[in-house]
């Protein structure tokens, strides 16, 4: 059902290291996104495993990602997890799929001679973001690829992959996806 | 042992600068891909396995001098 549905707005701006902080970037959009008075958003906090959120609006959900040269910032009134990523590694993606991947993602990766690999981190870290916990949680112990082969997977969850700029993968994930919306600032 | 770290972080993500109270978050802006890049070299320059688990709470570099230490891990 629609009603069910997780709408959500993403926020991206140019990154630039040096410029404007990722905490400045996301005030900022939190009061274009939800049109609260500066300060209504009151002191930033972190949860037990560093994911960031305001106590005193708790109904704003949101997941921040940078990567490359973009900062993105997606809001909604419920959870959600973003992750945005440059197709740039220093390690050789099969050599870190083999070592911190899940069996059932390095084998599907491998088949495809690993062209996917970055939008599987992308799904990855999206769930990671969805929960909450980081990589708290060895990244080897969960898989978002199922036993039939099917990717982008998580029980209860929807994970789906954005397009974004050539070079970078995207994915967000949420218990039920609605309409996404983006806007520039 | 900063020397190794200062080394490692700019190979695997260009960035300078660095010193005992540098937070690779807040000063490098590095994410968790990055983050797994460096895990994968310091891992490469021990020749070992780091738990994943247990790194992704130091925040700065003093933690990591501190948990290599404590890991018995020397530059050789």
């Amino acid at each position: 059902m629609e009603a069910d549905c997780t709408p959500v707005t993403i926020f991206r701006h140019p990154f630039q290291e040096g410029g404007d902080g990722s905490h400045t970037l996301l005030v900022q959009a939190a009061q274009r996104y939800n049109g609260l008075d500066p300060g209504a958003l009151g002191e930033l906090r972190t949860g037990p495993w560093g994911k960031p959120f305001f106590p005193q609006v708790p109904g704003l959900h949101f997941s921040l990602t940078h990567s490359g040269d973009w900062w993105l910032c997606a809001f909604s009134d419920r959870p959600l997890g973003l992750d945005l990523q440059i197709h740039r590694s220093y390690a050789d993606p099969a050599r870190l799929a083999r070592r911190f991947f899940h069996p059932l993602e390095d084998a599907w990766l491998a088949r495809g001679q690993y062209r996917d690999f970055f939008d599987l981190w992308c799904a990855k870290e999206s769930w990671v973001k969805f929960t909450g916990r980081g990589f708290f949680d060895d990244p080897a112990d969960f898989s978002v690829v199922d036993r039939q082969g099917r990717f982008p997977v998580r029980e209860g969850l929807q994970l789906r992959l954005l397009p974004f700029a050539p070079g970078y993968s995207l994915c967000l994930c949420a218990r039920q996806i609605g309409a996404v919306a983006w806007q520039e600032f | 042992m900063l020397q190794l770290i200062q080394d490692i972080v700019y190979n695997v993500t260009g960035k300078q600068g660095i010193t005992y109270e540098t937070d690779f978050v807040q000063d490098l802006a590095l994410n968790s891909f990055d983050v797994m890049n460096i895990i994968s070299a310091f891992e490469d320059h021990f020749d070992t396995t780091i738990p994943t688990r247990e790194v992704w709470h130091l925040h700065q570099v003093k933690d990591v001098i501190d948990y290599l230490a404590q890991k018995g891990f020397t530059q050789p």
